[in-house]
């Protein structure tokens, strides 16, 4: 090929022609690493084509024509990427950013009769148009495309371009480098090769569309400030991020947003809308009385910490909105003030638990369990309790299993004389024990729940009843004691250490520290893996990372489930270092635990979750490989004709129905979940992805806001969800409605589906009134789910009765969380029947 | 009036597939009309991207329309299997004929490669990928082949495709094979059209009717706000703003007065309360009363 421009007459653009162009084009979108789709030769060969076209048919090329060329030949996901690079070889000089407009008029003038050098270049063009196997008539173009000559003109380093905005005297440079700090630094840019102001604003917008969605206010506040305000006002939805931009803009399109949102918007709109007004002074006045119509809206105590905590600053409760928050739900008053106190480090809650139990002057046990308060009331309250459950203590089965629960509810309370009731209602209970059989089992059930009993009172009652000493001093045999001193002994011994990690819930802080100490002494990785597995959080505080990472279920050790139920617990505690780690092994173990019960249950995964085999009548439009030979023959010889006389009629189609259910799953993992209960919840969610094709299973899990895991249009990749599931965290309040419409949304997509279910894990203590959640249990019902609803422990059983009677189904109540996978699996089965 | 069901299939049948009625050709639709018509001058297939009821398949009619080509068009889903492209036998026939071209009904993608027509590919990016596999050397050889007759066939130099399909964010829509994806080479985008385009798209849709223009600007009002409200996921369409003033017009015609904003709020409830998708949390009634009364004043009777 000639190094000479092949222009064509008309043609307005200076050093460029038509091929030139669209390989320089294809060869600088293959050095954008932020491009979604990589362009092939094709589109080197595209772009002179379509050029040509439109010079034939307009007389002439504008540069406005090449860069259009470029956009159009780019797939949709690239075309701003596109335009900007094309705009680039374009005007390689041009300091403005103005994109093509596609409103300039164009010259449209008659067909020019193709000359000698049109002919000659489409001749050239038209050698193109051959097999691209052949690739050796294109060699030339390949090779240029293959050549990756860095033509950078005006490019700085990308930690020199970096520099220079981040400490730029103009306010939109400056926040320009804002963001490229926020979203990675120097080191990224340097890392996707952009070293020129205009491609540096290309890579943040694609970070900062990215974020939306989940932006916070000072993102949004730079982005606008860097000149970003059109593009986020197209992409955001989020009333509060609208908010933030509009505010940014000084646009008069705020004051009727604000008027709707007051009018229409949750105390969770409000609140966040507050946050994004923030960093803009010029609204401050508008922010201040927004704040306070939004607070004279606050029902209760968690619409109140919502808008208090947009607002970034404590503000006072009105007593009457306490009482108020009490009386509807004591449960959601004191996560609102745990949440509160987080935040502001004033704690509301010892006030709302006295106001409570003044409303309520005989508590039990199981009420102040779900209202535990570190405060000297809670403590007396239970304390009165604990004698009147001692007193219904009888013997019976019933009474001894309502006991166990309701230890296992007060360690769940962390609170010290928590822990100290539940341990003297165990050993209450198990000194009433009246019949010897159930005497190990019911300590056994104590034991699991971390709640040990006084030794020298169930030994007594133990020899009363007949029952070994040896089998009751074993399972209370100071197991903390014995893994004290295996590891001050440097012993080794795996097995051992394996079943004391069983039976020790915690250790010491100052004990952690000692034992941590001896064990990177002696190098003893068993021992590490021991304290690891007992507390994570509390030994990794005392070991590096190297030794973190490899002590770290060393030898099976504290491997497995426990490795799971750890890391929920500890992580947010966990240096970012050391749990970067640890992650790919913990996820390692969650992909193991979940793919363990994929192999469970029946059927295969490969045919549906309810394959089957029919046959059907022939239709137009089947195929002859769907022809159901010997139902055909059947058919034919049933009725007595001859082979002739066969018609369409007489012809059967077989058919394998790939699944005839849709499963909508729903997690509720709201501030209640235990590090435990997050593991089994995590095990379940990867468990029902591997076992179930895509198509059947949309799955998501939600506190006060919903995260969609996947919907029956993805694919699954088990990898990703692991990850995803893996950063859960259980907080907030309960908010159903968006999960329900979520759920609801997700069955209108279905089509053939003979069986919808919504399966729903939750206490059913929603935010929402009964209207709403009939609402959207109607909203269900009309797509056919009924619900499979799921609870283990507390359960609002109004909330629940009426989603039930709404959608038809059946609850499945667990005494254990850890049976929901087994649980998952059962309903499974039972919808292929 | 007949019952015979043939004379019924033969006073029926349309021969001419063609839709004359004029469509609005200004704004994004000239030039997408252009960048189309450059893309099939330079033998590049193009695809279309936009919302629902955006206007690609009125286009793509036109364009044929306009090229005097034949115009035929499969819509694919998870349901379009191969044969429902390429044809399939007669199996009564094959029992006679045995696979042979007499027992062969073609469809709709064989007839239109083979004649040289404009073949619409309406929803690819719903169609199962196996499927879309099908097109791949009609495209890029220009042969087609039939597996049961074990032949290729020779694929009109004047055949073209044109994709058409919703963005891949919709839901239901899966991302294009990359084989497939990069045949088609010239990518359009159409959103919803600017006011005035839109005006006269829905005027030229309610000719029959006496609509003012202040009505029609309310109209396209209503639907304008759906599109630009965060609060919405799916939006209103061009297909809603006809909906709504033929409704209004019609009902005004019936009970015998003008049209008012009261009629219009009837029929904006009626043609809007499914046509719009509210983003999970927020009610689409009490959107809906919001919007007619900040535009109308009313939110109907």
């Amino acid at each position: 090929m000639s190094d000479e421009l092949r222009k064509l007459p008309g043609d307005a653009v200076p050093d460029l022609d038509p091929v030139t162009f669209g390989v320089a084009f294809t060869r600088a979108m293959r050095r954008q690493r932020t491009a979604v789709h990589t362009p092939s030769l094709r589109t080197s060969v595209a772009i002179p084509r379509w050029l040509t076209a439109r010079c034939l048919r307009t007389g002439g090329l504008t540069p406005a024509d090449y860069v259009e060329a470029a956009v159009r030949c780019t797939p949709l996901e690239d075309q701003d990427l596109a335009e900007a690079v094309a705009r680039g070889i374009v005007f390689p000089q041009a300091a403005s950013e103005k994109p093509a407009s596609p409103e300039e008029p164009k010259a449209v003038a008659a067909p020019v009769a193709p000359t000698d050098a049109v002919a000659d270049i489409l001749g050239d063009l038209a050698s193109l148009d051959l097999d691209l196997d052949a690739i050796d008539d294109l060699s030339d173009l390949d090779a240029l495309l293959a050549a990756d000559q860095d033509e950078g003109d005006s490019e700085l380093g990308a930690f020199d371009l970096f520099e220079r905005l981040y400490s730029s005297a103009d306010p939109g440079e400056r926040a320009l480098g804002e963001l490229i700090h926020r979203f990675g630094g120097p080191a990224e840019l340097e890392a996707s090769a952009v070293r020129t102001v205009f491609l540096a604003r290309v890579w943040v917008a694609k970070h900062l569309l990215a974020a939306v969605g989940e932006l916070n206010p000072e993102l949004c506040a730079f982005g606008v400030t860097a000149g970003y305000g059109r593009e986020l006002r197209r992409a955001c939805t989020e009333p509060w991020e609208v908010a933030g931009v509009l505010a940014g803009e000084a646009d008069p399109a705020l004051e009727p947003l604000l008027d709707d949102l007051l009018q229409h918007g949750a105390s969770r709109e409000l609140g966040r809308t507050l946050a994004f007004l923030a960093p803009h002074p010029a609204v401050a006045e508008r922010r201040a009385t927004f704040a306070d119509a939004a607070l004279g809206r606050a029902l209760d105590l968690t619409d109140f910490a919502e808008l208090v905590v947009g607002l970034g600053s404590w503000l006072d409760p009105d007593p009457d909105l306490l009482e108020a928050s009490i009386a509807v739900s004591p449960r959601r008053a004191l996560e609102a003030g745990a949440w509160l106190e987080q935040t502001f480090g004033i704690d509301l809650r010892p006030d709302l638990f006295d106001r409570w139990l003044r409303t309520r002057p005989r508590p039990d046990l199981g009420e102040l369990a779900l209202l535990a308060v570190a405060t000297e009331s809670w403590e007396t309250a239970l304390d009165g309790a604990l004698q009147r459950e001692v007193a219904r203590l009888d013997g019976s089965h019933a009474r001894l299993e309502e006991a166990v629960g309701l230890t296992a509810a007060l360690v769940a309370t962390g609170l010290p004389h928590g822990r100290h009731t539940a341990r003297r209602l165990a050993t209450e209970a198990l000194v009433r024990v009246a019949d010897a059989v159930l005497f190990l089992p019911l300590l056994d059930a104590f034991l699991e729940r971390g709640v040990v009993p006084e030794v020298d009172p169930v030994l007594a009652r133990a020899r009363e009843l007949g029952v070994a000493e040896e089998e009751v001093l074993d399972r209370l045999g100071q197991a903390l004691e014995q893994l004290r001193q295996m590891v001050l002994t440097d012993a080794h011994d795996a097995d051992r250490y394996q079943r004391l990690v069983q039976r020790v819930r915690s250790v010491p802080a100052p004990m952690m520290q000692e034992l941590c100490a001896c064990a990177c002494a002696s190098g003893n990785l068993e021992a590490m893996a021991a304290l690891l597995a007992v507390d994570m959080g509390g030994a990794a505080a005392h070991l590096d990372d190297d030794q973190v990472a490899s002590a770290l279920g060393h030898k099976g050790i504290g491997g497995g489930n426990n490795l799971l139920v750890q890391w929920f617990t500890h992580r947010r505690g966990l240096r970012s270092t050391v749990a970067a780690r640890i992650k790919e092994q913990v996820k390692a173990t969650l992909l193991d635990e979940a793919l363990d019960w994929v192999g469970q249950g029946d059927g295969s995964g490969e045919r549906g979750l309810v394959p089957q085999q029919r046959s059907r009548p022939f239709r137009a439009g089947d195929g002859l490989d769907q022809l159901d030979l010997d139902g055909t023959l059947e058919a034919i010889v049933t009725s007595g004709r001859s082979l002739d006389q066969v018609t369409e009629e007489d012809l059967y189609a077989s058919e394998t129905a790939r699944g005839r259910a849709a499963l909508v799953v729903l997690i509720d993992i709201s501030g209640s979940m235990s590090g435990g209960e997050l593991a089994v919840c995590a095990i379940a969610v990867v468990m029902l992805l591997g076992r179930l094709l895509p198509e059947e299973v949309a799955l998501a899990v939600f506190e006060s806001d919903t995260h969609p895991i996947k919907g029956f249009q993805q694919t699954t990749d088990l990898d990703a969800v692991a990850d995803q599931v893996l950063e859960l965290q259980a907080t907030g309040g309960t908010r159903a409605d968006a999960a329900l419409t979520w759920a609801a949304d997700e069955l209108a997509g279905v089509g053939e589906a003979e069986v919808r279910v919504l399966f729903l894990l939750s206490d059913y203590a929603f935010f929402e009134g009964e209207e709403v959640l009939k609402a959207r249990s109607t909203a269900l019902a009309e797509h056919g789910a009924r619900l499979l609803a799921a609870s283990h422990g507390y359960v609002s059983r109004d909330t629940l009765t009426t989603m039930l009677e709404t959608m038809g189904g059946e609850h499945l109540e667990m005494d254990d969380l850890r049976r929901l996978p087994g649980l998952l699996l059962a309903a499974l089965s039972r919808l292929g029947e | 009036m007949t019952t015979d069901p043939l004379a019924l299939l033969s006073g029926a049948k349309i021969t001419d597939l063609h839709d004359h009625q004029d469509i609005v050709l200004e704004g994004q639709y000239r030039e997408a009309y252009d960048a189309m018509l450059d893309a099939h001058n330079a033998g590049l297939y193009v695809g279309l991207i936009g919302p629902v009821g955006a206007g690609k398949t009125a286009l793509c009619r036109k364009f044929a329309e306009d090229l005097g080509k034949p115009f035929d068009w499969v819509t694919f889903s998870d349901l379009v299997r191969p044969s429902n492209l390429i044809g399939s036998f007669d199996p009564t026939l094959v029992f006679k004929y045995g696979f042979a071209p007499e027992a062969f009904s073609p469809g709709p993608f064989t007839i239109s490669a083979l004649q040289g027509g404009v073949f619409l590919a309406n929803e690819l990016n719903r169609g199962d990928e196996y499927v879309l596999n099908v097109l791949l050397d009609a495209l890029e050889e220009r042969k087609l082949y039939v597996p049961s007759l074990r032949s290729w066939y020779r694929v009109s130099d004047d055949f073209y495709l044109i994709a058409a399909m919703n963005p891949s964010e919709h839901r239901g829509t899966r991302r294009l094979p990359s084989a497939v994806q990069d045949r088609v080479k010239v990518w359009v985008e159409l959103g919803y059209p600017k006011r005035a385009t839109e005006l006269k798209i829905v005027r030229s849709r309610c000719g029959e009717y006496e609509l003012g223009a202040a009505q029609l600007e309310l109209v396209l009002e209503l639907v304008d706000h759906t599109r630009n409200d965060p609060a919405v996921e799916r939006p209103a369409s061009i297909r809603s703003s006809i909906g709504i003033a033929r409704l209004a017009a019609e009902r005004s015609k019936r009970l015998g007065k003008a049209v008012d904003n009261t009629t219009l709020a009837e029929a904006a409830k009626l043609v809007l309360g499914q046509a719009i998708l509210m983003k999970p949390g927020r009610s689409r009634e009490k959107y809906l009363e919001s919007l007619l009364v900040r535009v109308l004043g009313t939110a109907g009777a």
